[in-house]
């Protein structure tokens, strides 16, 4: 079974269609998504703004990290629920959203920085975690990291304009 | 300050940088209507999609020549609709109504709706981004 | 009086063109966002120091100093696009409660967090005097999320 009839059957289920059809639900969650943001996104620009030096340069970018990030993850965890039922609420709609796809793939490489980042580079915290602005390695994930953040913003405000830019 | 003068123009420079990606496509949402293109439709209602985030009233128009379209008009969250009293029973298919809203820039026959009204004359607001569709009363432009 | 200036700047004619255009009101509300994200940022990383989470081993005020420009830099991207975005649709806002309930509250919430808000993360007691510090930060996490909530509102159709 393909991907799209699966995401066409599962927008026939009862929930996607009560979810999509509700009063209150689907607003409350979207509310709750969008308002997240500024947990997942701007715990995640502070650590950024460190790793780029441009803030909180007195100190230490391990401790920027680590009592951060937990609270970004949390923001994260949020987002992905929402998504998900934002998603389930009209599947084939979403699968179909070119910015929706561009967003998912943006979220991904977002990820895979922040991996990639903490199994290399991070791991010689010590050389330069005190160093008011880090060496540029450090500094162009920082910079990749915002970039990313800033495009699934974009991309996921402009998925409600799909049918402007490729109706 | 000059901190954020350089960010304000890197957010400007994205600005324009997202405004120079060409619309590849000429069809327009009814997202983007026309404000100088008022629509007075009276047609039989072939679909009601009470869904969020946007309702959409489908509607067959019989052209003056006899051709039928099929209009798409849109309307607020069913919250909206709900407390105006449409609920998705109140519209079967076949019913004859009118609507009144903004046409899309694009020309298709879609367009944000203001107000349904019935054959006789009960008038509903569709709420959404229809100057009017809350139910005030818009002030023209000039 | 007020409907009348909300009417002339929604269908003036410079500002009117700029709205015609169906790409201008879908970008300034993205670079919206961006801004929510920045004061969130910013307004987190101090609350949640004087809660006692985050960044809890460092000075409070260090934290707070910073935090501030970013503050500012954030609510100049969130206010610039924001009186755009009203341009937009200044006459249907003028009768959404909603707005009106968002522009008091974030009234309320630069007045607190420029006074009663400075004085406590930035001075010396915020961890001999815990109860204030938490009293102070919840405070100021209810007041922008009223805000922000209210700016859901308003967006939804």
């Amino acid at each position: 079974m393909s991907l799209f009839r699966f995401f066409e059957w599962l927008g026939t289920t009862s929930w996607s269609i009560e979810l999509h059809e509700s009063r209150y639900v689907f607003l409350l969650v979207l509310m709750i998504h969008v308002l997240t943001l500024s947990v997942f996104v701007g715990t995640a620009l502070m650590i950024d703004l460190r790793l780029l030096g441009k803030t909180m340069i007195r100190v230490p970018v391990s401790q920027v990290v680590a009592r951060l990030f937990p609270w970004s993850e949390a923001g994260f965890l949020v987002m992905v629920i929402t998504g998900a039922l934002l998603f389930y609420a009209a599947p084939v709609m979403r699968y179909t959203n070119v910015f929706f796809r561009f967003k998912m793939a943006a979220l991904l490489l977002a990820v895979v920085n922040v991996a990639l980042f903490r199994l290399s580079v991070y791991r010689r915290v010590g050389d330069w975690d005190v160093d008011p602005v880090p060496p540029r390695r450090v500094r162009m994930v920082g910079v990749v990291s915002l970039v990313l953040l800033a495009l699934i913003i974009t991309a996921g405000r402009m998925m409600a304009y799909q049918d402007y830019w490729f109706g | 300050m000059r901190m954020t003068v350089k960010i304000l123009g890197v957010i400007a420079a994205l600005g324009l940088l997202l405004a120079a990606v060409p619309a590849r496509a000429h069809h327009s949402f009814a997202a983007a209507f026309d404000e100088n293109h008022p629509i007075n439709l009276q047609g039989t209602v072939t679909k009601v999609e009470l869904v969020n985030p946007h309702a959409w009233i489908w509607i067959d128009v019989k052209g003056q020549d006899g051709t039928v379209t099929n209009w798409g008009i849109e309307g607020g969250p069913p919250t909206n609709l709900l407390r105006n009293g449409i609920t998705k029973t109140s519209l079967p298919i076949g019913t004859e109504i009118k609507l009144f809203g903004y046409q899309a820039k694009s020309g298709e026959p879609k367009g944000v709706g203001v107000f349904v009204e019935y054959l006789d004359g009960r008038k509903v607001f569709m709420g959404g981004s229809a100057p009017g569709a809350d139910g005030n009363p818009t002030p023209k432009k000039e | 009086m007020l409907l009348e200036f909300c009417r002339w700047l929604q269908y003036s004619a410079p500002l009117h063109a700029m709205r015609d255009s169906p790409i201008f009101f879908p970008i300034v509300a993205t670079i919206h966002l961006m801004g929510l994200a920045i004061i969130g940022g910013a307004v987190l990383v101090v609350d949640l120091r004087l809660l006692g989470f985050g960044l809890r081993h460092q000075p409070a005020a260090v934290i707070a100093q910073d935090a501030e420009r970013w503050l500012l830099r954030g609510l100049a991207v969130m206010i610039a696009t924001g009186i755009l975005l009203f341009m937009c649709f200044a006459t249907k806002y003028y009768y959404l409660t909603f707005f009106w309930v968002k522009m008091a509250a974030l009234f309320v919430v630069i007045v607190f967090t420029w006074s009663v808000h400075r004085r406590v993360a930035m001075g010396q007691d915020v961890d001999t005097r815990p109860l204030r510090s938490r009293l102070v930060a919840m405070t100021s996490l209810l007041l922008w999320t009223i805000v922000a909530i209210g700016g859901r509102y308003i967006g939804f159709p």
